[in-house]
C-alpha cells in the first residue's frame, strides 16, 4: 500500500472552496484519483469472463456477490497496454448513479486523501502526470484536474465520463470492422 | 605473675570482665526497680487520687448549677427533673467520698486528710440545704400565685367591674329617668347606690393591684399586715354589699348575686393566694441556694489544697526518678569504665608475657635458618610458652647433634672413599701389571713352544699332525668360547625382546580395547546425528506449517486492508456524519498494515530458522562423515592392531624356537667341546702310539697349549677385571664426591664441638 500523506489543509486555503475526499490508485507509474463519493468499494479481481468483439479496454465481467460489473482497463484506456493481473492488482467499483454497475483495474490501490479544491489545478489541455503526449483524445476527455498533494501530483480522474468514452470506443471499433467487413 | 598458667590469666581477665558486666547489670535492676516503685506510686496512687478529687468537685458543681436551675425554672416538670438529676449527681459525689477516703493517707494529722475532712464536711452541710432548697423549688409558690393573680383572680375582678359597670350604667340610667322625675330620694338612694358600687369597684381593685404586688415583692413581716388587709377589705365588700340589697330592689338582684357571688369566689381565691405567698418558696429557695454559698466555698478550698498537695508529691515523685536515674546513668557508666581498665592493664600484661617469647622465638628461627644450630632460647617462664621454648630448645639441641652425627659420618665416608679410591686404583694397577706380565708369560710360552717342537724332531709330522690338532682343537675351543659368549648375548637379546615383545603385546591389547571403546562411542555418536537430523526434519516441517500460517495471515491483513478502504469510502459519502467513521477505517487500514509486517517479519524469521537449520544439518552430516571415516580409520587400527599383536605372537613363538636354537647350540658347543676333548685325546692317544718324545712332546705341548688357554682366560679375566676395577674407580670417584657434598650441606651448620 501506498502511504500517501493527507493533504496540508492548513495552509494555503483560500477559505472558499470544500475539501474533497479522493481515492487514489497506481496505474502504471503514475497516481490518479476519484471522487471517494462515486465510489462504491475496492475488492480483489475475481476471475474475469472476457468478452468478444470489443476494444481491449473492455477485459470483461466478473461476479461480484451475484452482481455482474464491468470491467475496464484503466491502463488500457490511457497507456494502451493491458493490466497483468496479480497479487495487487485491484477493481475499483463505482455507484450505481453513474449508469450500469462497472468498475475499473488497477496496478495497486493507495490511500483515501482529502483535497482542497484550491489546491487543484482545473487543466484542459490535458498534460497529464505520466508525462504523456498533449491532446491525446483519453487524457483530454477522462482527466479533470491535477491535484497537489504534498509530495506527488494526482491525476484526478472524473469516473462519469468513463462510461460514454467506452461507449464511444465500442461504436468506433465496430464501425471499423464494418468498414474492414 | 609470669610463671601462672595462660589459662588462669586469660581465666582472670574474663573474670574482671564478666564481673563489672554483672555489677552493671545489678546496678541497672535494682534502681530500675526503684524507678519502678516511684512511677507506679505516682500514677496508681496520687495522678488517680487527684483525678477522683477533680471529678468529686465538678460533680459538686453540677449539683449546684442544677439546684439553681431547678430554683429558677418556673415550669414545675422541668423543675422536677432538674431536682432528681441534681440528687441523682448528689448520690454519686456522696458515693465517691469513701474511695476518696480509701486512697488518702489515713493518719487523722495529714494535711491532705484534714482537707478531706474539711471537704467532707462543708459537702454534707451544703446536702442538708441542698434538701431544703429543691423541696422548695418544686413548690414555686411565687409563680403559682402570679398565675393566679393574672388568671382567675383577674378574672373575678374583671366580672366585678363588668357588673358594676353595668350596674352603675342601669344606676345612671335610672338617674335619668329619675332626675326628669326629680324623685329626690330615689336619687339620694341612687346616689348612694353609686358611691357604694364604685367603693365595690375600689375595693376590688385595690385587693387585685395588692395581691399583684405581693406576688414578687413580699416579706414574711408584711404578711401578717396582707392578711388583715385584705379581711378588712372583704368585710367592707360584704358591708357594702348587704347595704346595697338593703336598698336594692328586684331588678338589682341578679347584678347583685353576680357581684356577690363574684366576691365570694374571690374570698378562697384570696386565702389561697395568701397561703401561697406564705409560702414564697422562691425566694425562700433563692435564699437557701445563697446560702449554701459557704459550705460550697468550704469545699472548694479543700479540693484545690488536696490537689496542690496531691500534685506537690506528684512533682516530689518526679524529682525523685529524675534523681534516681540519673545515679543510675553515673553508676552505669563508672562501673564498666573501671572493669574494662582493670582488665586492659591485665591484658598488657599478659600479652608482654606473650609476645617477647615469641619475638625471642623468631630470633631463634631465624639464626636456625641461617645455620647457626649453638642458639638457645633459655626463657625462665614455667607457663605454657616457657615450656614451648624449652621443648624447642630440646629439639634445637637434638637436631644439632643428629647434624654434628651426620657430619662425622660423612667425614667417615669420605675417609673410606678415598681409600677406596685408591684401593681401587691400586687394583687397576696392578691389574695392569698383571696384563703385562701375562702377556711376558705368553711370550714365554711360545718360546717353550718352539724350543717343544725342535725337541720333537722326530716325531715332527705326528707331533705337527698333533700340533695341527691341538692348534685346531684350540682354534675350536677358541670358537667355541666366542660361539658360547655369542650365544649368551643371543640368549640376553633374546629374553630382552621377549620382554619388549610382551610389552608391546600389552600395548597392543590396550590399543586394541581403546580401538573397539572408540567404535563403540562413534557408534554412539552416529545414533545422536541421527536423532538430531530427524529433529531437524521435524524443525523443518514446523517452519513450513508457520509458514502457512503466516501466509494466512497475510491474507487476512490483505483483506482487512480492503475492507479499511471500503469503509473509508463509505465513510464519505456519509458526508459529516460519517467522520468518526472515518476514522475508525484509519485504525483498521493501520492494524492491518501491521499485521502485514508482523506476517513478513515472521516469514523472515522462519526463513533465517530454516536455513539455520539446514546449516546444522549439512553440519551433522559433515560430522556424521567424519564420525565415520573415525570409525572406519580405528577399525583399521584395530585390524593393524590385531595383525600385530599376532605378528609379535607369531614373533614371541620364533624367540622361543630361537631360544630352543640356542640350546640346541649350547648344547651342540658342549658336544662340539667334547668332540674336542675327544678329539685331544685321540691326538694324545695318537700321539702316544708316537715315542716317548712324541708323548712328551704332546704332553709338553698339551701343557703348552693347557697354559696358553690359560694365559689367555687369565688375560681376558685381567681385562675384565681392568674393567671392573675401571668401574669401581669410577665408582669411587663418585663416592668421594657425593661425601664431599655431604661435607659441604653439613658444613654450613655451626654446632658446638
Amino acid at each position: 500500500m501506498i502511504e500517501s500523506p493527507i493533504a496540508d489543509y492548513n495552509t494555503l486555503s483560500n477559505g472558499v472552496g470544500v475539501f474533497k475526499t479522493y481515492c487514489t490508485f497506481l496505474v502504471g507509474n503514475g497516481l490518479f484519483g476519484t471522487e471517494a463519493s462515486l465510489v462504491k468499494e475496492v475488492s480483489l479481481v475475481p476471475f474475469v469472463t472476457p468478452v468478444f468483439h470489443v476494444p481491449d479496454a473492455v477485459r470483461g465481467y466478473v461476479n461480484l456477490r451475484g452482481q455482474i460489473v464491468l470491467v475496464l482497463d484503466l491502463k488500457g484506456i490511457l497507456l494502451r497496454s493491458a493490466t497483468p493481473i496479480d497479487d495487487d492488482t485491484r477493481l475499483v467499483v463505482f455507484r450505481s448513479c453513474l449508469g450500469d454497475p462497472f468498475g475499473i483495474l488497477v496496478d495497486r490501490i493507495g490511500d483515501v486523501v482529502e483535497l482542497h479544491d484550491d489546491r487543484i489545478e482545473k487543466c484542459a489541455t490535458g498534460t497529464h502526470a505520466n508525462g504523456g503526449e498533449i491532446g491525446t483524445l483519453p487524457e483530454v476527455e477522462l482527466i479533470s484536474g491535477i491535484g497537489k498533494l504534498a509530495d506527488r501530483l494526482l491525476s484526478i480522474l472524473d469516473a462519469r465520463k468513463l462510461l460514454p468514452y467506452i461507449d464511444k470506443e465500442i461504436a468506433q471499433c465496430r464501425a471499423a470492422s464494418h468498414n474492414r467487413e | 605473675m609470669k610463671n601462672l598458667r595462660l589459662r588462669t590469666k586469660l581465666g582472670l581477665i574474663i573474670g574482671i570482665l564478666v564481673l563489672s558486666t554483672a555489677a552493671v547489670a545489678l546496678v541497672g535492676y535494682l534502681e530500675l526497680g526503684a524507678l519502678n516503685r516511684r512511677v507506679e506510686q505516682m500514677v496508681e496512687t496520687t495522678s488517680k487520687t487527684a483525678f477522683l478529687v477533680s471529678e468529686v468537685w465538678d460533680n459538686v458543681q453540677r449539683v449546684r448549677r442544677l439546684e439553681f436551675r431547678a430554683v429558677m425554672t418556673t415550669d414545675d416538670k422541668e423543675s422536677k427533673e432538674y431536682a432528681d438529676r441534681s440528687r441523682e449527681i448528689a448520690k454519686l459525689v456522696d458515693d465517691a467520698f469513701p474511695t476518696l477516703s480509701g486512697s488518702i493517707d489515713p493518719s487523722p494529722k495529714a494535711p491532705d486528710r484534714i482537707n478531706l475532712e474539711l471537704f467532707h464536711g462543708g459537702w454534707q452541710d451544703y446536702r442538708k440545704i441542698q434538701n431544703q432548697t429543691l423541696i422548695l423549688a418544686l413548690e414555686n409558690s411565687n409563680f403559682k400565685a402570679h398565675k393566679l393573680t393574672t388568671g382567675k383572680v383577674a378574672e373575678k375582678v374583671t366580672a366585678i367591674n363588668q357588673a358594676v359597670a353595668a350596674w352603675l350604667r342601669q344606676l345612671d340610667k335610672a338617674r335619668t329617668d329619675q332626675s326628669t322625675a326629680n324623685d329626690n330620694k330615689l336619687l339620694g338612694t341612687a346616689e348612694k347606690d353609686r358611691q357604694a358600687l364604685h367603693k365595690l369597684q375600689v375595693i376590688a381593685i385595690d385587693m387585685h393591684r395588692q395581691l399583684n404586688q405581693c406576688v414578687f415583692d413580699v416579706r414574711d413581716e408584711d404578711m401578717d399586715r396582707l392578711d388583715e388587709q385584705i379581711a378588712a377589705w372583704q368585710k367592707q365588700a360584704e358591708a357594702l354589699m348587704s347595704e346595697i340589697s338593703t336598698r336594692s330592689d328586684n331588678q338589682e338582684i341578679p347584678w347583685l348575686d353576680s357581684v356577690g357571688a363574684a366576691f365570694r369566689d374571690l374570698k378562697p381565691l384570696a386565702s389561697q393566694m395568701q397561703k401561697l405567698l406564705r409560702a414564697n418558696t422562691n425566694s425562700r429557695s433563692a435564699e437557701l441556694s445563697t446560702s449554701s454559698n459557704k459550705p460550697i466555698d468550704e469545699c472548694r478550698a479543700a479540693a484545690i489544697s488536696l490537689n496542690e498537695s496531691l500534685h506537690d508529691r506528684l512533682k516530689a515523685d518526679m524529682t525523685g526518678i529524675r534523681d534516681t536515674t540519673s545515679s543510675t546513668q553515673w553508676l552505669m557508666v563508672l562501673t564498666p569504665l573501671v572493669g574494662i581498665t582493670f582488665s586492659l592493664c591485665l591484658a598488657f600484661f599478659l600479652t608482654k608475657s606473650i609476645t617477647v617469647p615469641m619475638a625471642r622465638g623468631v630470633k631463634f628461627s631465624e639464626a636456625i635458618a641461617r645455620g647457626d644450630l649453638t642458639q638457645r632460647l633459655n626463657l625462665a617462664q614455667r607457663d605454657e610458652v616457657g615450656q614451648l621454648t624449652q621443648a624447642i630448645d630440646h629439639a634445637a639441641a637434638s637436631f644439632s647433634k643428629v647434624v654434628k652425627d651426620i657430619r662425622d659420618t660423612s667425614k667417615g665416608i669420605d675417609v673410606s672413599a678415598t681409600e677406596l679410591s685408591s684401593v681401587s686404583h691400586q687394583m687397576l694397577v696392578q691389574s695392569e701389571e698383571m696384563t703385562t706380565q701375562a702377556g711376558y708369560v705368553a711370550s714365554s710360552t711360545e718360546q717353550m713352544a718352539t724350543n717343544v717342537s725342535t725337541m720333537a724332531a722326530a716325531a715332527e709330522e705326528m707331533s705337527m699332525n698333533v700340533m695341527s690338532i691341538s692348534s685346531a682343537s684350540e682354534e675350536i675351543s677358541v670358537n667355541v668360547g666366542t660361539i658360547s659368549s655369542t650365544a649368551e648375548a643371543t640368549a640376553r637379546n633374546v629374553t630382552a625382546v621377549a620382554g619388549a615383545i610382551q610389552e608391546s603385546t600389552l600395548a597392543f591389547e590396550a590399543i586394541s580395547r581403546d580401538a573397539r571403546e572408540g567404535s563403540s562411542i562413534a557408534n554412539k555418536a552416529l545414533s545422536m546425528a541421527d536423532s538430531a537430523n530427524a529433529t531437524m526434519k521435524g524443525l523443518d516441517h514446523s517452519a513450513t506449517e508457520i509458514d502457512k500460517v503466516t501466509g494466512t495471515i497475510k491474507m487476512i491483513a490483505l483483506q482487512t486492508n480492503l475492507l479499511a478502504l471500503n469503509a473509508t469510502i463509505e465513510a464519505t459519502t456519509a458526508g459529516e456524519a460519517g467522520r468518526g467513521f472515518a476514522v475508525v477505517a484509519k485504525e483498521i487500514k493501520e492494524l492491518a498494515n501491521q499485521s502485514a509486517k508482523a506476517a513478513e517479519d515472521i516469514a523472515r524469521k522462519i526463513e533465517g530458522v530454516q536455513s539455520s537449520s539446514r546449516d546444522a544439518v549439512q553440519v551433522i552430516r559433515a560430522v556424521q562423515d567424519i564420525i565415520q571415516t573415525l570409525n572406519a580409520s580405528s577399525g583399521r587400527i584395530a585390524e593393524s592392531v590385531e595383525k600385530q599383536s599376532c605378528a609379535a605372537k607369531m614373533s614371541a613363538g620364533n624367540l622361543s624356537q630361537a631360544s630352543k636354537g640356542v640350546e640346541h647350540i649350547a648344547l651342540s658347543i658342549a658336544e662340539v667341546a667334547k668332540g674336542a676333548g675327544d678329539m685331544s685325546r685321540n691326538a694324545s692317544e695318537a700321539a702316544q702310539g708316537a715315542t716317548d718324545v712324541s708323548r712328551n712332546a704332546s704332553e709338553a705341548a698339551k701343557a703348552v697349549t693347557d697354559i696358553s688357554s690359560n694365559i689367555h682366560g687369565v688375560s681376558q679375566a685381567t681385562r675384565d677385571n681392568t674393567a671392573s676395577a675401571q668401574q669401581v674407580n669410577a665408582a669411587a670417584d663418585r663416592l668421594a664426591a657425593i661425601a664431599g657434598q655431604l661435607q659441604q650441606l653439613v658444613g654450613r651448620f655451626t654446632v658446638e664441638e
